[in-house]
């Protein structure tokens, strides 16, 4: 048996199955109409989706993570070398940091205002708040700016060089500045209006028009999200309908359901 | 009694002991949902030679909390103690006080209304917050919007905006089931509106039709191709890199989609996985999704059971680590693309990975292989941005097609050695591998690529039917 054998009794299998084909059929009944049964399924799904969350949160990164280094070592008492014992950075502050955010949050839900008494608390849960997006920010930006944009900035302006780019690529190129360059000027811009003053008049003609063909990029790019969007939940369709009527264990089912009509 | 109340922003009926409208997500706590079922408003607003209401004394104001002051119905009209009290955004957001005082101008004819910021509200009035931002700073008078609508109007809008798309039978505003001010159609008093459509104009006709067509082409695509799947740039890369790592290579790999992508992704997935079963790697596999290790082991269990015992005797010691559920997003990243053992201290059972054979490897070099296998791009791009850049490996990704095109300037740049994406992908690995799949593995394949045809070819249909029935439709006097 290797680690990747499931400990569950086939029967188990059989059961999660015959679950998800019902939770199937009982979504899939939207076809017909908007019903109580069709959101009982959405709720559920939901929810179960939430609480295996929370398990594994806890199974995969609390407790293993944090609260048994804690309570293997609670103490940060300096070493030998004087150094303090690490327990203190990666399992007393995370915790503190986590427990003064879950009481904020429920402060949050239990007041519903912005006029609560226990300002201080949330004014308490800001710091380990800004620490989380500000990392999450930093680390994003810097990410992006030296993962995609200095790499794809690059690899355009390689493209463009006249002398050895061949044609589809140097249009290409070309395409990507322009598009790239017109989707910024956009956001920066917002709708052309013709009379910014920001800019010189000679220059102003030419900066709208590029603007303007960045707005038109982005709409084109949100229609192609979403197509990518709609082929991905059609692939998701297909897939449970192959799944309830063509894969080896609903044969089963179906001889199954036979069976049990026939009285077999 | 009534049970339900309108919501003061978009109408949609909720009920009384509901915290967000069920409908565009406006903040209901702290109304007074009684009095509000009891005041219920006409969803539609009454024809203008309509008698007033008989009981004008029965409706009380009712205050919403001060957060919201849009929920209030004279919001139009000015409120001296909201001036005083509500801040503008521009008093919010001093970065916005570009030019505060040409701004003040040219909105000194009417008070710019309060924009609609916080969850799902700000999604339902682009017309309104795009006045507001970006108004413009000439004093030329600007075009109609949605902020000269009366309260009742804009109320019908927010609710047509976040209802699903409706069609009617009679559009006309005189229909029976009445329709909106200005001659739109499908106001929300029609309520049964939309279900008695004719033909493709219902809804439904669509989902059935749609329906029908995957599950004839389930059925009846039993015939085997008669064409192979386009050959897109980046699988033959991706198999002769894989194909050129020496045993046991140690490879990161990031399972980044869950139970609901399977579909698509375990097929393009499963022969990159056997690929570098087959070659003797060693797999170290995290994910950041939820759903992700569960479906890590279903697959790799399938590969595992598929590959030869002969390549699973090449590797020394332990050839897989789970590692599980890694949270903490963009941040953890960084602290595992430098130190992998301090950013997995444990496998997914509990267990300390930092003394285990595929985690030292780690200590002094760099993985041989980044593999990520994900249905949104996002994915890709995290890798490509925080874990490639600290350790310089090459990098192959595994996609649903949908991510291809967002991909694929990376395969271009160099920064993806290798990409295999959607079925198509997946046929030419396998192709490059020499494999065939088992047969119940070939007619399920065919049976996807059938039905994803059949259904895209329905809804350029239903779109072609659409466009010219409206064509149509608008030529008629």
């Amino acid at each position: 048996m290797t680690p990747l054998d499931s400990p569950l009794p086939p029967v188990w299998e059989s059961a999660g199955f015959l679950v998800g084909f019902v939770f199937s059929l009982l979504i899939l009944s939207f076809i017909i109409r908007d019903s109580w049964l069709v959101r009982a399924a959405q709720y559920l799904l939901v929810g179960v989706t939430l609480a295996y969350t929370v398990v594994l949160v806890w199974s995969n990164v609390l407790w293993p993570r944090l609260f048994v280094p804690l309570l293997e070592n609670p103490l940060p008492l300096p070493d030998s070398a004087g150094q303090i014992a690490p327990v203190l950075w990666n399992g007393w502050l995370p915790l503190a940091a986590g427990l003064i955010l879950w009481a904020a949050g429920i402060d949050y839900l239990r007041a519903r205002s912005s006029e609560s008494p226990n300002r201080w608390l949330r004014h308490l849960a800001a710091l380990p708040l800004a620490l989380l997006v500000g990392v999450g920010l930093g680390a994003g930006v810097a990410g992006a700016i030296q993962g995609t944009l200095l790499p794809q900035f690059r690899r355009a302006g390689a493209m463009v060089q006249l002398l050895d780019a061949t044609p589809p690529l140097l249009l290409a190129g070309l395409l990507t500045l322009v598009v790239t360059g017109g989707a910024l000027l956009h956001w920066q811009l917002g709708t052309p209006t013709g009379d910014d003053s920001r800019f010189p008049l000679g220059l102003r003609p030419l900066l709208m028009g590029w603007a303007w063909l960045g707005e038109r990029a982005l709409w084109l790019a949100a229609g192609v999200i979403f197509a990518r969007l709609f082929a991905s939940r059609i692939t998701l369709l297909i897939a449970r309908l192959d799944a309830l009527f063509f894969s080896q264990q609903i044969s089963e089912l179906w001889r199954w359901l036979l069976a049990l009509v026939q009285g077999g | 009694m009534t049970s339900t109340f309108g919501c003061p922003h978009c109408g949609k009926p909720n009920p009384l002991a509901v915290v967000f409208c069920a409908a565009c997500g406006a903040y209901l706590q702290g109304l007074d949902t009684a009095e509000l079922a009891r005041n219920a408003p006409p969803a539609v607003p009454p024809a203008e030679d309509a008698p007033p209401p008989q009981d004008e004394t029965r409706k009380r104001p009712y205050n919403p909390v001060p957060s919201q002051p849009w929920l209030r119905p004279n919001f139009d009209e000015s409120d001296p103690q909201s001036a005083e009290t509500s801040p503008s955004p521009v008093d919010e957001q001093p970065w916005l006080a570009v030019d505060r005082e040409a701004q003040d101008a040219a909105r000194s004819p009417r008070p710019a209304p309060q924009r609609l910021i916080g969850g799902l509200q700000g999604l339902i009035e682009p017309l309104e917050m795009d006045q507001t931002l970006f108004q413009p700073e000439s004093t030329t008078p600007t075009a109609p919007g949605m902020a000269d609508l009366s309260y009742e109007m804009r109320r019908e809008l927010r609710q047509l905006f976040a209802t699903d798309l409706l069609i009617q039978d009679d559009p006309s505003p005189n229909a029976p089931d009445g329709g909106l001010p200005g001659g739109l159609p499908g106001g929300p008093a029609g309520g049964q509106s939309g279900t008695h459509g004719r033909g493709l104009w219902r809804r439904n006709w669509i989902y059935g039709l749609l329906l029908a067509a995957i599950l004839l082409a389930l059925w009846t695509s039993n015939a085997a191709p008669d064409s192979r799947p386009h050959s897109w740039p980046g699988v033959t890369a991706a198999y002769s890199a894989i194909d050129s790592l020496p045993p046991n290579a140690v490879v990161l790999v990031n399972w980044a989609y869950d139970p609901a992508h399977a579909s698509e992704m375990d097929l393009a997935a499963l022969p990159v996985v056997e690929h570098l079963l087959e070659k003797g790697a060693r797999l170290l596999v995290i994910s950041q999704l939820p759903g992700g290790p569960a479906s890590a082991r279903r697959l790799l269990a399938v590969a595992r059971s598929g590959a030869s015992q002969a390549a699973l005797n090449r590797q020394l010691g332990e050839g897989l680590i789970e590692g599980g559920y890694l949270p903490g997003g963009v941040g953890s990243l960084s602290l595992l693309g430098q130190a992998p053992a301090q950013g997995l201290p444990v496998d997914i059972q509990g267990r300390s990975v930092r003394n285990r054979a595929a985690i030292t490897a780690l200590d002094n070099a760099s993985p041989a292989l980044l593999l990520v296998v994900a249905a949104r791009s996002e994915e890709v791009q995290r890798w490509i941005e925080q874990i490639q850049p600290l350790n310089r490996a090459p990098l192959i990704a595994v996609t649903s097609a949908a991510v291809d095109p967002a991909i694929r300037p990376y395969v271009d740049s160099g920064q993806i050695v290798g990409l295999v994406s959607g079925y198509a992908g997946a046929i030419e690995y396998r192709d490059l591998l020499a494999d065939v799949l088992p047969k119940a593995g070939q007619e399920a394949q065919r049976r996807h690529i059938t039905g994803q045809n059949w259904a895209l070819a329905v809804l350029l249909l239903v779109i072609a039917v659409g466009n010219l029935a409206g064509l149509a439709e608008r030529r008629e006097p």
